[in-house]
């Protein structure tokens, strides 16, 4: 189960409006690599993990998405605040807007809504761990572009932090990794899917 | 305001150390610095928290503190400009 915090992982406080960045980032929140997709992939992918220390880093680093989720959120609703239908419209805002005023919903920024296709959970401890570090790959290299499109500090702070999230858990899934390769037969890895085979298990 | 926020920073650096410490953790679970620096890191979050929340309200809807009216609405949410 989970509980309410009631505080951001990392503090957002965006003075000036920008429904053009908003629309950026909002891929963070709903698109292909965005922290929707990454809280998702974690926690779905724990049951069929047999490693106890490797579900570990799975429920522990999917809890901490949920919590970027709610930053990116966060940066997307003050980019958005206030805006008068001048703004919505000289700032491209306007096909957003017809289908979500100024609600927060997950899409990429090419406005194309989250899809649980995005990521996957396959059953087979070596596969999704891979796959954990390629998102978390892939999650760093949106938020660099992301850094190259935005110049307020008080946005390039909190997806400064955001980044180094990216980096950090691609070290830990690197380490899980690691774990269960160590649980396996080291001349041929594949040899046995420790979490379907469970009869091929020596330890 | 400036002592709400000073508080609230004191909690967000507190956490953020014992994050990074209980995810290392999971991957390291026998390092004997760790687990050390995990058990000042949680006191030091534990005070932090309690500090907050003595002074200006509840993190957790599971500790609002008594009172006439449901205390945990009544302040602006995390996301808002006002937070």
């Amino acid at each position: 189960m989970w509980t309410y915090e009631r505080r951001l992982q990392f503090p957002v406080k965006i003075r000036n409006t920008d429904a053009r960045a908003a629309k950026i980032i909002i891929s963070q929140l709903g698109g292909p690599d965005g922290e929707l997709a990454a809280s998702m992939r974690y926690l779905n992918q724990r049951y069929a993990m047999p490693y106890r220390n490797v579900s570990g880093v799975l429920t522990d680093i999917g809890t901490e998405e949920l919590a970027h989720l709610e930053m990116v959120s966060a940066i997307i609703y003050q980019l958005t605040r206030d805006l008068s239908m001048d703004e919505i419209r000289e700032q491209g805002f306007a096909d957003y807007f017809v289908d979500h005023t100024l609600g927060i919903y997950p899409v990429s920024a090419s406005g194309v809504p989250f899809s649980a296709t995005y990521f996957q959970s396959k059953g087979d401890p070596i596969t999704d761990l891979a796959e954990d570090m390629a998102a978390e790959q892939k999650a760093r290299t949106t938020y660099d572009n992301i850094l190259r499109l935005v110049d307020d500090p008080d946005i390039l702070e909190p997806i400064r932090f955001l980044r180094e999230r990216e980096i950090v858990h691609f070290q830990r899934f690197g380490e899980a990794l690691r774990t269960v390769q160590e649980n396996l037969d080291s001349r041929n890895f594949y040899a046995f899917n420790p979490a379907f085979d469970t009869d091929r298990l020596e330890n | 305001m400036n002592g709400r926020w000073e508080a609230l920073r004191a909690v967000w650096e507190t956490a953020f150390v014992l994050q990074e410490l209980i995810e290392y953790l999971d991957t390291h679970p026998a390092d004997t610095q760790a687990l050390s620096a995990y058990r000042q890191a949680r006191d030091a979050h534990e005070a932090a928290k309690d500090d907050y929340v003595e002074h200006y309200g509840p993190l957790c809807a599971e500790n609002v503190p008594d009172g006439a009216v449901w205390g945990w609405v009544a302040q602006p949410w995390p996301w808002e400009m006002e937070a």
